[in-house]
């Protein structure tokens, strides 16, 4: 029996090196491993499909410009990508000034992230499904704020009201639940 | 260095992108020259990046990749110049590392930004080896445990683009239960897939793992 680490953050960096040398099987094979989380996010952000594509798009474009410079050490590749393509969502949404999102959009949002794993049921990537497990056992008020905030790109003022609750007690909420996230990482790895 | 210094609130907002450019700025500033925000902020973007992590996948609409593609050939060297909110952000990451090379306060903002372990997995999972029939080794299986509940995690490195295959778990006592089935994609154009999928496990860990292909032929098995 071979005995090894299930790790796959190592193939991630692998396809991002491809990326940087202009090798095109790496790009499409990169595009293909993380679309579907890059293009949820931005859709979950902008809440309109051709505005998500075009979002999910340049964040693609933006991570091949920038992949000699990607540092594994930062980060993984998909929370370096997400983190590409929230700042290029919420530029997209901010700019257009779109129309407020409706309720049933977010309650789907929220539902979705805090189950975790992919809509067919048959499991994701770990870090996605990992990160999902430790929301799921944030105190149920903060695992919303934080989704609605960080997923769905809301401002506090926006949680705040969606939520119906004073604006201070949205920030306590995001906060709070940021700050759970992290401990709750660091007591894995302990 | 002011006496002043931003609340926890603010540096929640500076890392969510939820204030105007001209806060934005003043509290880039701030961090530049600021060891201590600077790490309270790292820990405020760790977490942010957690949640990111968690974002479901949604499938984009079709030949997408294609056009990423073609975006990417097309792209010309020249590039927009960055605005306002962009030259921000590269501020913050250039304060974060200069925070680094000075050694100033960045001992702690190194630990808690730049040397993450593997996220994947809380434990360290072992595994056995996934094989065909002819005995070629064509992935892994193990299993994880998440946050207090167990998974099986399925890695193949060799499969057949294109084919349907169903994950069954089979029990110390011959039981056969489905976990699922998915297609795998060809990813290199080189006509072999791989990708990783998990399995959540309720009762007792498996006997074996086995991918059935749609003939109803065991293609792989990993045997524990």
């Amino acid at each position: 029996v071979t005995v090894f680490s299930l790790a796959d953050r190592a193939a991630d960096a692998t396809l991002v090196s491809a990326l940087a040398v202009n090798d095109e099987a790496g790009a499409v094979a990169f595009v293909r491993r993380f679309q579907g989380p890059v293009y949820g996010l931005a859709a979950s952000i902008t809440h309109d499909p051709a505005l998500a594509e075009d979002v999910a798009q340049e964040a693609f474009l933006r991570a091949w410009r920038a992949a000699s410079s990607y540092d594994p050490r930062r980060g993984s590749v998909l929370t370096w990508l997400l983190t590409i393509t929230r700042n290029l969502a919420i530029d997209a949404v901010r700019a257009r000034r779109s129309a407020p999102v409706d309720a049933g959009q977010l309650e789907l949002l929220l539902s979705a992230t805090l189950a975790g794993g992919s809509p067919d049921g048959t499991g994701g990537r770990l870090e996605s499904l990992a990160a999902a497990e430790r929301l799921a056992q944030l105190p149920r008020e903060q695992a919303r704020a934080v989704v609605l905030a960080v997923v769905g790109g809301r401002t506090a003022a926006e949680v705040a009201e969606y939520e119906g609750i004073p604006l201070g007690t949205a920030k306590t909420r995001i906060r709070s639940g940021l700050h759970r996230m992290r401990r709750a990482l660091e007591a894995e790895r302990d | 260095v002011t006496d002043w210094h931003p609340d926890p609130d603010q540096l929640v907002a500076l890392a969510l992108s939820d204030v105007p450019p001209p806060q934005e700025q003043r509290l880039v500033a701030h961090l530049a020259s600021c060891a201590a925000c600077r790490d309270a902020y790292a820990e405020i973007s760790d977490g942010v990046q957690q949640a990111l992590a968690a974002t479901p996948a949604v499938a984009p609409p079709a030949g997408f990749s294609g056009r990423v593609l073609a975006a990417i050939t097309a792209d010309a060297p020249a590039t927009p110049r960055p605005r306002a909110r962009t030259r921000a952000r590269l501020l913050l990451a250039a304060a974060v590392l200069v925070g680094l090379l000075a050694g100033i306060g960045g001992t702690l903002a190194a630990t808690t930004w730049f040397t993450r372990p593997p996220t994947a997995s809380s434990s360290a999972p072992l595994g056995a080896s996934l094989l065909t029939s002819a005995g070629d080794t064509v992935g892994s299986v193990g299993v994880a445990t998440l946050s207090g509940r167990s998974y099986v995690v399925l890695t193949v490195t060799s499969g057949r683009p294109g084919v349907r295959y169903e994950c069954i778990l089979v029990g110390r006592d011959g039981t056969r239960t489905s976990g699922g089935s998915w297609t795998l994609s060809d990813e290199y154009g080189t006509g072999t897939a791989s990708g990783s999928w998990l399995v959540p496990l309720t009762g007792e860990r498996p006997a074996r793992i086995e991918l059935v292909a749609p003939s109803g032929a065991v293609w792989s098995r990993a045997t524990f």
